[in-house]
């Protein structure tokens, strides 16, 4: 990405897509730690509390946009963020220079196609923001098995300029073909590259894929549930507790649960919690102090009763 | 390793990713084994925490047990024996 968008002095702007728990978030973190000049970043997270901004520090700065998405209900949001940001620029007197890059990552629900449309329609926005690139991350390990079954995650595909398969290390071999082959089918067009950990990595040579799945059309809503922890952010007497109910609601629930992401307070101090398809990532230990989000762990997926989860954990805090 | 508590380090199952020393193992590994227990009193099905190995043991009425080194075995177990445990079903 070259910056200000190729001497007519508007600023570059990378969407970064994917579905939820597809790998962005660590794609991005990597992306920061590579870049000599770290861009501006605006995260939109579907969740109430915004999580994955803890992980992005070493953007030049950062911006969310939380509580929805930011195609659809968060929609002003992102573009009043966008403009201020534009703004801020003009003021400091740089708009005509190519200085700095943006980078907007979206929640895991969003359409980037429709942030895209809505920015090329702002008289604002379309005098200073030039869209570089649409880059999808797909989760290389369950891939093709998200796409297959989700349409939402197949029109983030198809909106593609590039993709990256991420999890690599992760992904069994028939897998990642077969995610592959799903990725060529639907955006046939977007060049492939691949990650693990957020560091590109080549593709590995890959056995055959299996034969192209039928594609499915779960229309379910997705929503998310906030499950508060504790008496306050610091309180670390229901981490015990959580961790049975969050451990047994995702072998029963895993596969409705998309995402799980929080900062729990433990004993051993903060730990980032994330788990993506009913798998639980290792937790991260945060540096140490209290934000007021912390203790609070955000559900999303095609949850039926939402309600239920929150009303049988706290069921399990009570005793 | 120590075999009781598991200290430095068991293979790693992110539920234990809190403690750092032995005796906060071992003292999660009781108040989780109390919280299970009090789950599967339904099913009339015992969990115990040992101090001298970290594994749970579950153990049926008819005398069967299981013995589970990490939470997610505990829910396979508790599959094996047609055990249809839901954190959701009293909801």
């Amino acid at each position: 990405m070259s910056g200000a968008g190729e001497g007519d002095g508007r600023l570059g702007l990378r969407i970064l897509g994917g579905f939820l728990g597809a790998g962005k978030s660590t794609w991005l973190r990597h992306h920061l730690h590579d870049h000599p000049t770290p861009p501006v970043v605006v995260l939109n997270e579907m969740g109430a509390v915004p999580v994955d901004g803890r992980l992005l520090h070493r953007a030049a700065a950062l911006h969310v946009v939380a509580g929805g998405c930011a195609c659809c209900t968060r929609r002003e949001a992102l573009i009043g963020t966008l403009r201020a940001i534009c703004n801020d620029r003009t003021r400091a007197g740089d708009a005509s220079a190519a200085s700095g890059t943006l980078i907007l990552e979206t929640s895991g629900i969003a359409q980037p196609a429709a942030i895209a449309g809505a920015i090329l329609v702002d008289p604002v926005l379309s005098r200073h923001l030039r869209i570089e690139a649409i880059t999808v991350v797909v989760d290389g390990a369950e891939g093709a098995a998200r796409l297959a079954g989700d349409p939402l995650a197949r029109r983030q595909l198809e909106a593609a300029h590039e993709v990256v398969i991420s999890r690599l290390d992760a992904a069994a071999p028939q897998a990642l073909a077969d995610t592959l082959a799903m990725v060529r089918r639907l955006a046939p067009a977007a060049p492939v590259t691949a990650a693990s950990f957020g560091a590109a990595m080549p593709l590995p040579d890959l056995p055959p894929p299996g034969p192209a799945p039928a594609l499915g059309a779960d229309e379910r809503e997705i929503v998310s549930v906030v499950l508060p922890l504790g008496d306050g952010p610091g309180d670390t007497g229901d981490w015990t507790a959580f961790g049975l109910f969050l451990s047994a609601l995702l072998h029963r629930h895993g596969q409705s649960i998309f995402r799980a992401k929080g900062v729990v307070a433990t004993p051993r101090g903060r730990l980032l919690l994330q788990a993506v398809s009913g798998h639980v990532q290792p937790p991260e230990l945060l540096p140490e102090g209290v934000a007021a989000d912390d203790n609070r762990v955000v559900l999303i997926g095609h949850v039926d009763r939402p309600e239920a989860i929150a009303a049988a954990w706290a069921a399990m805090r009570a005793g | 390793m120590c075999s009781g508590c598991g200290y430095p380090t068991l293979a790693g199952h992110w539920a234990d990713a809190a403690d750092t020393t032995a005796p906060e193992r071992i003292a999660r590994r009781q108040a989780r084994a109390r919280l299970l227990a009090a789950a599967l009193a339904p099913w009339r099905i015992g969990v115990t925490a040992s101090m001298v190995s970290p594994e749970l043991v579950l153990a049926r009425p008819d005398g069967a047990r299981a013995i589970c080194r990490t939470l997610d075995e505990v829910w396979l177990a508790l599959e094996r024996w047609r055990v249809p445990y839901d954190p959701l079903a009293a909801a």
